[in-house]
């Protein structure tokens, strides 16, 4: 056991300041964890540098939270190696991994008042109790959450319960934080001011984060990088725009963006004009512009999916494709306007303000300017690229 | 603490003063007309055998009874020390009885724990064997309890009185299901903040579960004190006799004097009141634990 090389840290630094930074790099090897039949997560290989703000995204189920658990140190890994500051900690118990976790459920102490609350990692630390005031008093303060320090958590609000949650993780200096959907449980006004909270919080404290969530918005406003999981398999691993622009397989693409990219599935055909290649999809054919259809031409392709935000799309009367308006969601500052393709497929169209909104029930004809598509594998579904 | 307690008291006194249906004045009345016939109803054999107590026997005898002793004479109490020598008889009840009490809540708090926080082979079956003591009758091990006890040589000891309850099959269930109120991600994150089962139990599980705790230890005493077969059986001497078979000698010692009967009685009964009144607001929470629980 190596125990020792992790817990002999320093805990709780000595100066004891918020500036002082400590984080370490946390990595997966291959990790696999298996309930029974049930795959939760699959052969995860993943390098969070130390200081990273990494946000795992997911739909529900897709083993995000319990990639978390293994970090931590909750649930062992049926396979594979977990990694904390490049130290396998497979078999090091969760309370020696110094990393804190923060829960949907805040999980505090319904019988401890604030101050016991933030104190508990403390004394199970048998740290001083004169530090552990001045620790306390520290981080509350940072949280403002100083006046609160009194009160049991169920005498306070959920965004101050959600204060109180983080200022008990990082009371100790963890060198790593776990988070696992911290604000789902908080409403949409208060996630907002969270989110640029818990931003500002990482550049201050500079400690690795690594952030659970299945809301895209939250992945793509507060991660240094997402990585995205799908039925326990990692889809991709990048930078926001990256993952946005260059989504990796059709999973990811209709996953990112608010609304999603639309997918549709599409078969190839020829224009007649030169070797020009269309893609004939539910409501009519659309040109493929021709790095794109050189791309399907070099693949053999007969059939693929096609992505296209929402944003790329226009209501055009010179439009090839044609539906019919079934619902508008006018937002202020865009309108979302859902078209139903002949074929029954929905298609998301997002415009900007001034721009000339149909009515539901409106038969409208749609095109791509710009021929800004994403190009998909048709059986794997990963992204072709030139 | 104390203070934010009843803080917490406040509220919940709030909450059900808006609750509290105005309904019509005569349901009311009905409703408190029948409450305090049961209250009398429940009452009245306890303050008749304290009345009795400070009566003369012939005053007991008398018709129309007393109802309230307009000269109490608290001799009976004294004889029931020195007739019945019940300051023996009570200090071995107290002894055994704290000891049992002590030992079978501790013990159902460990086993409770074990079998809702940690995951063992045949955790289930051996649950279920535990479940399974419940449904024997004390009648049916009384006899080879009694042999198991005389062949360890404990018979007339007080280990024969307290030894065979150490452990409780009924504690262990309330406690267990009491326990797995206890929200996962708590035991998570006690976990993460180092605290290992022992202080997660003493710090996290025992405080949250109060009101199932005390529900426990007055059952406990309460099983514990009024124990008459086992001890009787077990026993044979006055020197580790019970207060339950004291009373029992008292009543054959002192026909003539059934005062003295009563204030025995009263003594005996008094540690159960001290426990009930203690634990009151425990019990009556730990009675209704399951029903608020999320």
């Amino acid at each position: 056991m190596t125990a020792s090389a992790v817990t002999g840290g320093p805990t709780v630094s000595p100066a004891g300041g918020l500036e002082l930074p400590r984080s370490a790099s946390v990595g997966l090897e291959g990790v696999t964890k298996r309930y029974g039949d049930a795959t939760a997560v699959d052969s995860l290989t993943l390098e969070i540098t130390a200081g990273e703000f990494l946000v795992l995204l997911g739909p529900s189920g897709c083993g995000k939270t319990t990639a978390l658990r293994l970090v931590a140190g909750l649930e062992e890994p049926t396979a594979g190696l977990i990694r904390i500051d490049g130290e396998v900690v497979n078999e090091l118990d969760a309370k020696d991994r110094d990393v804190a976790m923060v829960f949907q459920s805040y999980a505090l102490y319904p019988h401890l008042n604030v101050r016991r609350n933030i104190e508990f990692p403390l004394r199970a630390r048998h740290v001083a109790a004169e530090e552990r005031d001045r620790l306390v008093a520290e981080v509350s303060a940072s949280l403002r959450i100083g006046d609160l320090l009194d009160r049991r958590p169920a005498q306070i609000s959920g965004g101050q319960r959600q204060r109180v949650a983080l200022a008990r993780a990082i009371v100790r200096r963890p060198r790593v934080f776990l988070m696992d959907e911290p604000l789902s449980n908080l409403d949409a006004q208060l996630r907002t001011e969270m989110r640029a909270e818990l931003v500002e919080l990482h550049e201050r404290l500079g400690t690795t984060i690594l952030y659970v969530t299945h809301d895209q918005v939250e992945a793509m406003t507060m991660g240094d990088r997402i990585a995205i999981l799908y039925r326990g398999v990692l889809q991709q691993v990048g930078v926001p725009q990256e993952v946005h622009d260059r989504p990796a397989n059709a999973f990811v693409a209709g996953f990112i963006g608010s609304p999603p990219m639309n997918i549709l599935r599409g078969e190839l055909a020829a224009t007649g004009i030169a070797d020009g290649l269309q893609v004939v999809l539910p409501g009519g054919a659309v040109p493929l512009p021709e790095p794109l259809a050189a791309v399907a031409r070099r693949r053999g392709l007969t059939s693929l999916i096609v992505g296209v935000r929402p944003e790329h799309v226009a209501v055009d009367p010179a439009g090839t494709l044609s539906g019919s308006v079934t619902m508008v969601e006018a937002l202020g500052h865009e309108n979302h306007v859902a078209c139903r393709l002949e074929g029954g497929k929905l298609i998301m169209v997002r415009l900007a303000t001034g721009e000339p909104v149909p009515r539901p029930g409106e038969r409208v004809t749609l095109s791509f300017p710009g021929g800004r598509l994403q190009l998909f594998d048709p059986v794997t579904e990963e992204r072709l690229d030139g | 603490m104390d203070g934010e307690r009843s803080g917490d008291v406040e509220r919940r006194g709030d909450v059900e003063r808006r609750r509290r249906p105005v309904g019509p004045l005569v349901r009311r009345i009905l409703r408190y007309t029948l409450l305090v016939v049961a209250a009398v109803v429940v009452a009245f054999p306890i303050y008749i055998t304290v009345v009795n107590a400070l009566l003369s026997p012939q005053q007991i005898a008398a018709r129309p009874p007393t109802l309230f002793p307009v000269h109490p004479q608290w001799g009976a109490f004294r004889s029931a020390f020195t007739l019945g020598n019940l300051g023996i008889f009570l200090r071995n009840s107290l002894l055994v009885t704290v000891a049992i009490t002590v030992a079978e809540v501790a013990t159902s708090a460990l086993a409770g724990y074990a079998f809702a926080f940690i995951r063992f082979p045949f955790s289930r079956t051996v649950f279920v064997l535990f479940l399974a003591t419940l449904m024997i009758p004390m009648e049916v091990t009384l006899v080879p309890n009694r042999e198991t006890i005389v062949a360890l040589g404990w018979f007339n000891s007080f280990p024969a009185l307290i030894v065979p309850f150490l452990a409780s099959g009924f504690g262990t269930f309330l406690f267990r299901q009491s326990f797995r109120g206890v929200p996962r991600d708590l035991h998570d994150a006690a976990r993460l903040d180092g605290y290992g089962h022992w202080r997660f139990l003493t710090r996290v599980v025992l405080p949250l579960n109060r009101p199932a705790i005390g529900a426990f230890t007055v059952f406990a005493f309460l099983g514990a004190w009024n124990q008459y077969l086992w001890p009787l059986i077990v026993t044979e001497t006055n020197g580790v006799r019970t207060v339950q078979i004291g009373l029992r000698q008292l009543q054959a010692l002192s026909i003539n004097q059934t005062n003295v009967i009563f204030a025995g009685t009263v003594l005996a009964a008094l540690p159960i009141f001290v426990i009930l009144i203690v634990f009151q607001k425990q019990l009556v929470r730990g009675l209704t634990a399951g029903a608020v629980k999320g």
